[in-house]
């Protein structure tokens, strides 16, 4: 349970522009919370909380490469908690899971930091000034793709 | 291709992606639409999951399937992976049996394996008397997202069967109504026997043995010495297991049925040994009974009986107990001589009149009662005072009690004994 932590400091030190490391780190302390107290929904708020750390970040100074790290930390932080809940729901707090724990946090690690690698690399390719009207309806569509796909 | 259910833990995500990409857009910041873009990624990756039926296989093993009671039994759980994909989680719940407490380690699994691949886990659980049949494995997959999960049982057959040895630790006394065989139960009928009770004139007949020389010398006359004759009873125990009779002083103290049964088993061949012939019978849900009789053969159904009847089960049990028809059948076994023991912890006022049916209908009754009260709260000592009553009223109604605490059933007994008349 107490490895989402990691993930916790991780972010917060990622994080450069203050008001979003402030706010990230109530979102930790929150999330920290919820983990003692067992409430998915006190975690839920501090995956709020992470969000907006994340936009204001965004919309102030914080380059893209920071704010795709504290991306990455901030999902990890909230899934591994999450998923610590449901196996703390299900095999009980004494029970030994760490190899589940990690091969869990592991596949999400990768795949955030392959997702977020090819994000980066299209975005430093791309950033060659096209109308924001095509980017717009570009993520549409890659929003409703994703959505379509069979579940 | 059945599909597991869905977890809903991440749910909500497209809302914040969208967002995220509006703001993007709407303050022209380009790291927020980068951002969009990995919360896209993320979306890709919990909508491809896909879970397959789980092809599992679980094992379990006893160190010892028949223990003595109170022996640790250290029980080994395997799951092997026996699909062709690798399960990225997997958490097993074992099935231990609700009687049984798992005094050491947890019977549950979590882990992530490879096809193939086997993962296993040891618990500890304490034996008590009993058969213990294990239910199923909960087994729960989730896909590496966690997006989806599917709860599957396995079954896998394991018995672990506890029968204590019957051990006659103390004697119980018994009252006396007896049948018309030689036994050590003395009664007031004149006759052969070991107790001096009175002398009468001699009729034809008597037996040379037992004319009184003395008198003879004195007086010229014949008389004869009678004693007090030693017959054996018929005895049948009565084991209260009503779900009223299943409490306990503390959460993991033994119930009040375990210790009627343990005072049922330490009588059964106290009376068996003294030539009484013995019965079991429970007073509960589940029909148990066991017609008086002796000999070896007896002992050890008996033994049996207490060990795995599910009568005698240390959990109570689910089905319904029509009481009235539970007291007539039990009064339409027992033969009109056979005396009662009945053991219970007197929680309620209708252990109580079962105690004074059985006496008013001639079965001369003595209660074993095991103390089930403690005086941790103001409810526990109102209860041990409504059970001290209860008590009182069996004593003032000529039945015999024996109060039996934490001490052996021997001491309790001995004390108990010293208030009775004979």
């Amino acid at each position: 349970m107490a490895l989402s932590a990691a993930g916790l400091s991780v972010l917060v030190l990622a994080v450069t522009s203050p008001a979003a490391a402030l706010l990230s780190l109530l979102a930790g302390v929150v999330l920290a919370g919820g983990l003692t107290r067992g409430s998915r929904r006190i975690l839920d708020g501090a995956g709020g909380i992470y969000v907006l750390a994340l936009l204001v970040g965004g919309l102030g100074d914080a380059g893209s490469e920071v704010l795709l790290l504290t991306a990455i930390a901030s999902i990890l932080a909230w899934d591994i908690a999450e998923n610590a809940l449901s196996v703390g729901d299900h095999l009980g707090r004494e029970t030994d899971t760490t190899r589940l724990e990690v091969v869990h946090a592991a596949a999400t690690l990768v795949v955030l930091t392959v997702g977020a690698g090819m994000v980066f690399a299209i975005g430093t390719a791309a950033s060659g000034g096209q109308p924001i009207t095509a980017v717009v309806l570009l993520l549409v569509g890659v929003i409703a793709l994703v959505a379509g796909l069979r579940r | 291709m059945t599909q597991g259910f869905d977890t809903e833990r991440w749910h909500g995500v497209e809302g914040l992606v969208l967002v995220t990409a509006a703001a993007g857009v709407f303050m022209r910041a380009p790291p927020l639409l980068l951002l969009a873009g990995l919360g896209i990624v993320l979306l890709g990756y919990i909508r491809i999951a896909t879970l397959d039926e789980v092809s599992v296989q679980v094992e379990r093993e006893l160190s010892d399937s028949t223990p003595d009671a109170d022996d640790e039994v250290t029980v080994t759980f395997r799951v092997t992976n026996e699909g062709t994909r690798t399960l990225f989680d997997l958490r097993l719940v074992d099935g231990v049996p609700p009687a049984l407490a798992v005094s050491d380690g947890t019977a549950r699994l979590g882990t992530a394996l490879r096809p193939g691949a086997t993962a296993s886990t040891t618990y500890t659980v304490t034996a008590i008397r009993g058969e213990h049949t294990w239910d199923e494995t909960v087994v729960i997959a989730r896909d590496p997202s966690g997006a989806l999960e599917r709860r599957e049982t396995r079954h896998t057959e394991t018995t672990m069967r506890c029968e204590p040895e019957l051990a006659a630790t103390a004697d119980l006394p018994l009252r006396g109504l007896t049948s018309q065989y030689t036994g050590r139960v003395e009664t007031d009928v004149p006759g052969s026997g070991l107790e001096f009770a009175s002398i009468r004139e001699y009729r034809h007949g008597d037996p040379i043995r037992r004319i009184d020389w003395n008198r003879r010398a004195r007086t010229g006359e014949l008389a004869t010495v009678q004693f007090r004759e030693e017959r054996a009873a018929t005895v049948v125990l009565v084991v209260d297991t009503r779900s009223e009779a299943h409490v306990a002083p503390t959460t993991d103290a033994e119930t009040a049925v375990e210790r009627c049964v343990d005072a049922a088993s330490i009588a059964f061949p106290a009376l068996l040994d003294s030539g009484d012939r013995v019965g079991v019978a429970a007073f509960g849900p589940e029909e148990c009974w066991l017609p008086p009789s002796g000999g070896g053969d007896h002992r050890a159904r008996a033994r049996r009986l207490f060990a795995t009847h599910s009568a005698f089960s240390p959990a109570p049990s689910d089905a319904a107990f029509f009481p009235s028809i539970a007291m007539r059948r039990l009064r339409r076994r027992l033969s009109s001589d056979a005396q009662v023991i009945f053991c219970s912890p007197l929680t309620d006022d209708y252990a109580v009149s079962v105690a004074r049916r059985l006496e008013a209908y001639g079965h001369a009754v003595t209660v074993v009662s095991p103390d089930p009260t403690s005086t941790e709260s103001l409810g526990a000592r109102l209860a041990r005072i409504e059970r001290d009553l209860r008590l009182r009223d069996l004593r003032r109604a000529g039945v015999r009690v024996v109060d039996w605490g934490d001490e052996p059933l021997g001491v309790s007994l001995e004390r108990a004994e010293a208030g009775w008349s004979r």
